[in-house]
Formats: C-alpha cells, structure tokens, sequence
C-alpha cells in the first residue's frame, strides 16, 4: 500500500530530453547551424516546461494565478537549481530570489515564444536562455543517469 | 559521462550500442508474445505497443545520427536522453510486467473479476495485473504520454501472498488511486499556495532550533515542494483508503491491519518512506469517516440468529472492538503534528477530510459494485460463513436443489460478501488453529476464496447487468 507510483508530467527522464531539445535548438541558433529535426517537438515541450516551472514560481512569489494550477513545484526546483549553478553558486539570499527566477523564467518563454512563432529574437538574450536550457540539461542529465542502473555490487556485511 | 573531445568512432559506439539494445528488446518481445497469460487480449495490446515504441527510436536514432556533425555533444545528449534512459528507465520495465503476468504466476482465478471491477471504477484505464517480487500492492500510471507504463496501467499485487484473497481486499485501495487525481487537482492550487507562504513564514524561525538549523540552507521551493509531496501522498492514501473501506467495510480494515503487520504503525512521513502517512493515521481516518457502525451492528446480529457460526462472530466483533480501540486513541493524529512541516501537511488535509469522504461516496455510489453493506451482502455473510465452516468454497448461496427434477438454483456470492465471510472465517481460525490437522491450514482457505472468486467472476459480468433490476439471485450456475 506504500503503492502510487503515478509518473508526473514532469519526471527527471522526461525534463532531461526536453532540457537536450531545446538545448540543441538553441545552441544551433547561436551558432548559425540547420534547425533540428525535433525543432517544434523540442521548443513545445520547453515552453510547458517553462509554464509549469514559472506557475510554481508565482505560487512562491504568493502570487498564485488562480488558474487551477494541476502540477508540482519539481519543474521550478529544477530551474531554480540550474539558476543558482548559473550564479555560480549563489543561492536564495532573500525573497527577492525567486523573484528574479521568475522573471528569468518568463524571459526564457518569451524568447522560445517567438522562436517558436518565427518573430525576431535577440541574439544575447538567445545566449542566456541556451547557458540556462544547458546547464538544466547537465543536472538532468546526471540525474536521470542514476535511475537507469543500479550498484555494481553489493556487500553484505556480517552484523 | 560524455568525453571532451567526441570523434565519428565514439558516436558510431554509441549508435550501435543503442541500435543493439532495440533488436534485443525486440527478441524479447517475440519470446514473450508466445507466453499463456489469463488477459491475453492485454498483453497483445501491450506488445504491440511496446513494437511500434521501437520502430520510433530506430527513426529518431536515424534522424540523430544525419545531423550529428552539427554539434556532436547534442547527439550524444539526444541518442542518451530519447532513447537509451527511456528504454532502459521504462519500457524495459515492461518485460518484467509481462513475465509476472503469466498465468502460472498470477492468482488467475481472480483475474476476470479484477479485471470487471477496474472496468467499473476505471474504465479509462487499461490494467495489467501481475505479481511483483515487493512485499506490496501498487498501482503504476503515468500522466505524461511518452512515458511509461502510459497508455497502460499495471496493477501489482505481492508474490509471496498470491493466492491470499483475503489481502487481495487492498484492490479497492489501488484501483481507486486514479480516481484521487481528479480530487486532489481541484484543491491542488490553493493549498499549494498555502503552504509555500506557510513555509515561508516558518522559515526564520529556523535560526533558533538545532534541528531547524539543518532545514534553513535549504530553500523554501524545495521545502514547500517535500511538504506539498506530503500532502498530496496523504490525500492520496487516505481517499483510497476511505474507499476500500466503503466498497468492503472491516474485511478492508482487516486487510490494511494484515498488511502492516510487519511494519511499525506511527512512522512520520519522510523522504525513508516517500511521505507515506502513519498506518495508524489511516486506521483513525477510515474509522472515524468511513466504517458504519449500523451496517456493523446488522451483520452481528444476521449472523448471531445462525447457531452454528456464533463463535466466528464472537471472534470477530472481538477484533473490531480492539481496532476501534486503537483508532479512538489518535496517536497517528498527534505524531503527524509533532514536525513543523507534517503539521502544514497535515493541517491542509484535515480541512479536506469531509470534503474527501462525500467525493468518494459521490463516485462509488454511482457505480453498480455491491458493497458490504448492501441488503443482498449482508444477507449472504452467514450462508456463506457455513460453507466456509464446512470447508466448501464460498462461492454461490443455494436457494433449491432437487435432484429428480434435476433443479440446482443457485444465488451466486457476492465479491464483497466473500470477503467479509473470509474475513471473519479468519478471526476464528486464527483463534482456533491447531496444527493436528483440526482446522483446514491457511493455503486451504486462501484457495477456498480463491475458488469461489473464480466462480464470482465468471457469473459477475451477467450479473452485474442485471444489478438495478434486483434479480442477482435464481441465476442459475453450472
């Protein structure tokens, strides 16, 4: 009965691909490459990652948006850990930190947005968002690693 | 880890390696699609889903593979987290699902009859029941279409309890799982935002206290997510707990009591044992919202009117005073509040509580599963609690036999009326057995239940057309 293993929207194997996507979509825009194969799929599913990540945010703020919100603060506590890295460590010193979380998420959709949409874009804005889709993609990474084998070997110690 | 410098030779490695993982996984599939499974309309769906899974990774890999030079480290990243972490992560956990639902390694008996009441109580979901090697029932589904076990459903129950029907009474429980996500996204918003600004709020305190000093370095979307977690495992538990007790009464009681009965009752919820609420909680919860002491006091004295199986009742009232007893003193209620943060957990799903029982009322109530306190239930406990004395399966109710007109009319058992029979068959038992040989052993009245659900299943389909009309009995059975 410790029984309910419902996956979540967002699990770490799921946030790693979708952090690889867009990662890979953005590192090609910098970088004057052809678009991915997956340049719709990838940036679709960074956007609702972003939403999900930037409703949990305003829910910290106290700013819940009344909408129902159905998810979970995972995809926020993910951001805020690749933010953090980004600041090089730097961690919540005062309220204003998710604050700033926020608006760095909501910057991050905007650009996808127009990427998405065709629109023009700023280039050094297209940096800081592929600095922070990289360094989520490296945590996740790393993490979803762990879920995919188990210890070598295991001792079993006399008591 | 992915190297510094990728060479053509490192990517191909890896492209082969990942082209050989999805061959094999392949064989495995033909190997298991020959397997005998009671579902087999099931497990064909499920391989042939798990087929088409494959035939997109070799597209994907493909399509990884002619951009590769474009940024090398992408398709490393790409070939890794598309399909390597998922094949290995979740699909490959489908082989393992299909093997333990084999038929030699399931109660099959049982099978159409979980299968009919999942259809009731989830028809959206496509359950898989097999037996896991875990000391536990679960229920596994997953949200996100991409992965697994979505768009299937798997339904574990204990290996080493396999043929123990009276335990198989926690299928209520897991079945109604799906059901709480419906109820828990209503509230989902407001008390998330409740409890981030009720962690905040809590977090300057923490400077004073040793044991809060640790808590401060983190942050409070972290502790706001671990408290929310908590809560949502609470509302979880706790509204299919109310549910199993409102489908089967004491024979779920009895059965939750059964399982924890090799773990300590009051245990805080914590990361150890993924924010699980204390079983002594959930006794307090589901006795004081969802046990009817009238339907109780009806069965008593149906069954005390019979002479032949008033020690059996005696036992069993016995047990239920004593699990009254334990719930009244709500030990579970004050250790919960005993953490700061349990406490803003458990506050919200105190406010929740009433609300939680009438949804699980307003959603059983509208399906046609007999419960335990239904007229026809009732009537049939002591009936089939002297088949049980006899040691003959508890399976049907007969209303005539006569053998020169060769007439055998029969009433067939109802699930919930096997259950509450086993369950009290096995107050005495366990009170009475003794090893000479006086009392069937507890294999045979595990196989005894075992039958009689077989028969259950085979006429419940029928049945449970005709469950308006009030005509369940005079169905004549084999």
């Amino acid at each position: 009965m410790a029984d309910n293993l419902m996956v979540d929207r967002w699990n770490v194997i799921d946030a790693a691909a979708m952090a690889v996507g867009v990662e890979g979509v953005l590192y090609r825009i910098v970088h004057d490459k052809p678009r991915p194969f997956d340049f719709d799929e990838a940036l679709g599913r960074g956007l609702e990652f972003l939403r999900e990540a930037g409703t949990g945010g305003a829910i910290i703020c106290g700013t819940p948006p009344g909408s129902g919100f159905t998810g979970t603060l995972s995809p926020l506590c993910w951001s805020a850990d690749a933010y953090i890295e980004i600041r090089s460590g730097r961690g919540p010193e005062d309220k204003s930190f998710y604050q700033d979380v926020l608006k760095a998420l909501r910057s991050y959709e905007k650009l996808l947005n127009n990427l998405r949409s065709g629109q023009a874009y700023d280039k050094k804005e297209t940096k800081s968002t592929h600095d922070f889709f990289h360094t989520l993609a490296d945590l996740l990474v790393e993490q979803a690693d762990s879920t995919t084998r188990k210890y070598s070997h295991e001792v079993c110690e006399p008591v | 880890m992915i190297p510094m410098v990728i060479t053509h030779a490192q990517i191909n490695r890896l492209y082969h390696q990942i082209e050989t993982e999805l061959s094999t996984f392949s064989g495995q599939l033909n190997k298991l699609e020959v397997a005998h499974y009671p579902d087999n309309e099931r497990t064909q769906e499920i391989i042939q889903h798990l087929r088409g899974k494959v035939d997109i990774y070799q597209k994907q890999s493909c399509k990884i593979m002619a951009q590769w030079e474009d940024n090398p480290e992408e398709a490393i990243n790409k070939l890794i987290t598309y399909i390597h972490n998922p094949l290995v992560s979740e699909d490959l956990n489908f082989l393992e699902w299909l093997r333990s639902a084999q038929t030699e390694n399931v109660p099959w008996s049982i099978i159409p009859l979980i299968k009919t009441l999942a259809s009731h109580l989830i028809p959206d979901h496509k359950v898989l029941t097999r037996c896991a090697p875990d000391h536990n029932y679960q229920i596994s589904w997953s949200r996100n279409p991409e992965r697994a076990p979505n768009p299937f459903t798997i339904l574990s129950l204990p290996r080493l309890h396999r043929t123990n029907v009276l335990w198989h009474t926690l299928l209520g429980h897991e079945l109604f799982h799906p059901i709480c996500v419906e109820f828990i996204n209503k509230h989902n918003e407001r008390v998330l935002a409740s409890i981030g600004t009720q962690c905040a709020e809590q977090m300057p305190i923490t400077e004073k206290e040793e044991l809060f000093r640790k808590l401060q370095e983190q942050r409070v979307d972290e502790i706001a997510r671990v408290t929310h977690l908590a809560w949502r495992r609470a509302m979880e538990e706790l509204l299919s707990d109310m549910a199993c007790v409102e489908l089967f009464g004491p024979a779920a009681i009895m059965a939750m009591q059964a399982f924890c009965a090799c773990s300590p009752l009051n245990i805080m919820p914590s990361p150890q044992n993924k924010f699980y609420p204390p079983a002594r909680f959930r006794f307090e919860i589901v006795w004081q919202y969802s046990m009817k002491s009238e339907a109780l006091s009806t069965i008593y004295s149906s069954c005390e009117k019979n002479g032949g199986i008033k020690e059996i009742v005696s036992c069993f009232k016995q047990e239920m005073a004593d699990l009254e007893k334990l719930a009244s003193e709500s030990q579970g209620a004050v250790l919960v509040s005993k953490h700061p943060w349990a406490k803003i957990a458990y506050d919200e799903v105190s406010t929740l509580l009433k609300d939680a029982s009438q949804f699980v009322r307003d959603k059983l109530y509208a399906l046609p599963i007999r419960r335990w306190d239904d007229e026809l239930v009732v009537k049939q406990i002591p009936l089939l609690l002297e088949r049980l004395m006899a040691g003959i399966p508890p399976n049907e109710i007969v209303e005539q036999i006569d053998e020169d007109e060769c007439k055998y009319i029969t009433c067939p058992a109802e699930f919930a009326a096997i259950l509450m029979a086993g369950w009290m068959y096995e107050t005495y038992w366990q009170k009475t057995y003794i090893t000479t040989g006086n009392k069937m052993p507890y294999l045979t009245m595990s196989r005894l239940l075992l039958k009689s659900c077989e028969d259950v299943s085979a006429i419940g389909q029928k049945e449970i057309k005709s469950v308006c009309s009030d005509k369940a009995c005079n169905t004549e059975s084999a």
